[in-house]
């Protein structure tokens, strides 16, 4: 009986090639920069911690295989930020700078606006890293659950869970529910 | 469906139309929409790729040169020990004797190596051959370790040091396999003698001698005229079957967990080095054993029999 395998034995595509390691920077770079921004602010240097961990991948290139690339990028990029925490760190602040769609804006509204924003910034420095990560990189970004949960480590429903507390946290704080 | 349900499924997106209709109309809706709206406004700054990867490629380089200028001072220190043991060592070479040529093999890797009088030897993969090119023609001696095929020249004695005895030959084709607790010669052609700890043992063309594990096995009538591996196929006559999945380690990059099998058990069969399922199909089916893959390189094999 003929047997017919598609699957390639003893793959030879290395890190330590350039090519390989130039299509991993594009590949998981500005995932690594946003997760590491929603997680620990500004204030935390995400754009130097991104190109430290890309460069401790390429030292270690013999050690890790392509597949476990991502894994190995989160982690190394997570120790180095918590490692090199700043004692105050930057919150996130809301930026400003949106386009306004509307334009019948009577003062009251404005500053109800206003009010809102302040407590939304608030609200959202205020959750747990953990929690902010895992609700702004899905409400902003817009990563699946799923996808969620292979960049942090963890399962599906604890995902869920993150999201869904914080959620709750923030209608708490600018709601007044 | 109550609000912390409708809820929910707004999050993970998997509201249906109907069910998007109904909780449009609710007050939640309206106060989620804002705060989605709103939550925008703390997206993270655009990334620039292409500009950061140029940037990053600059430091790799850069990091190199660095690390060139500060060189401290353990490091000098070990340089010129270094420089130091070379021209001693070089001294050493030159007035002293034989010029020793070593040959090694890595996983998945043959190579054959010509030896001053012409032999041929022909290594299989996680295997080692060392002899020294002074004085070839009146004293043949290779050190040996892993397995390799030998096509040696008529001539003066010629001998095959290994762990586990010393294989002599005269002008003839044989195979000799050294592993850990695992010795075996099988003669193609001509005639090889073996000293092999208590045993001393003439082996003449079709036959094969081994000792796995302390146990003597003799074997006569082998038609072929090579060993299998030549052709990319490992072939195992009554081989205890621990010895089968430590062949397959050494031709694929992967580790193998053997589950509930009999490990001593005798197998006699062949896989190729050229598609991991098929050797893995080859050597499980025969004994009724189950095999996964976990991960990319571990292999887990299974059986009911013990």
């Amino acid at each position: 009986m003929p047997y017919f395998f598609t699957m390639k034995v003893a793959e030879k595509e290395n890190i330590c090639q350039e090519e390989t390691f130039n299509a991993l920077f594009a590949a998981h770079a500005k995932d690594l920069y946003n997760f590491l921004y929603y997680k620990y602010g500004p204030g935390n240097n995400p754009h130097d911690m991104v190109q430290e961990a890309f460069i401790k991948l390429w030292a270690n290139c013999h050690k890790v295989i392509v597949a476990k690339a991502r894994a190995f990028l989160f982690t190394v990029a997570n120790n180095q930020t918590l490692s090199a925490l700043a004692k105050t760190k930057t919150a996130l602040k809301y930026a400003e700078d949106r386009p306004k769609d509307y334009t019948a804006e009577t003062p009251a509204y404005l500053l109800e606006e206003k009010e809102y924003k302040a407590r939304l910034e608030q609200a959202i420095n205020e959750l747990t890293p953990e929690q902010r990560t895992a609700f702004l990189l899905n409400r902003v970004e817009g990563k699946k659950h799923q996808e969620i949960a292979e960049m942090l480590g963890i399962s599906r429903k604890a995902v869920e869970k993150r999201i869904y507390t914080a959620l709750a946290k923030l209608r708490q704080k600018v709601e007044g529910i | 469906m109550n609000t912390e349900e409708y809820i929910k499924k707004w999050l993970a997106g998997s509201l249906s139309e109907a069910e998007l209709q109904a909780f449009r109309q609710t007050a939640d809706y309206a106060a989620l929409e804002k705060l989605q709206q709103a939550v925008q406004g703390f997206k993270a700054p655009a990334y620039d790729v292409p500009q950061a990867l140029a940037e990053l490629n600059k430091r790799k380089t850069s990091g190199k040169k660095n690390k060139l200028i500060n060189v401290s001072w353990g490091q000098m220190a070990l340089r010129v020990a270094a420089v130091v043991v070379m021209a001693l060592l070089g001294y050493y070479f030159i007035f002293s004797g034989p010029a020793t040529t070593t040959v090694t093999t890595s996983i998945a890797e043959k190579t054959t190596v010509q030896l001053p009088d012409n032999s041929g030897v022909t290594l299989n993969a996680l295997s080692s051959l060392s002899y020294s090119e002074n004085n070839w023609q009146e004293k043949r001696l290779v050190k040996l370790t892993g397995e390799a095929f030998f096509t040696v020249a008529k001539g003066a004695r010629f001998d095959v040091q290994t762990a586990g005895g010393v294989v002599s030959v005269l002008g003839t084709e044989f195979n000799v396999n050294v592993r850990e607790n695992y010795f075996e010669v099988v003669c193609f052609t001509g005639l090889v003698a073996i000293t092999a700890g208590q045993e001393k043992v003439q082996l003449p063309a079709g036959h094969l001698f081994r000792i796995a594990d302390g146990v003597v096995f003799k074997e006569t009538g082998i038609k072929a005229t090579s060993p299998g591996w030549l052709a990319n196929e490992s072939s195992f006559v009554s081989v205890p079957y621990k010895y089968v999945l430590k062949e397959l380690e050494r031709q694929y990059q992967v580790t193998v967990v053997a589950r509930n099998i009999d490990l001593d058990q005798l197998f006699t069969g062949r896989f190729t080095h050229k598609n991991l399922e098929l050797a893995l199909k080859s050597i499980s089916l025969p004994l009724n054993l189950q095999y996964k893959k976990v991960g990319e390189h571990q292999i887990e094999l299974s059986g009911d029999s013990k």
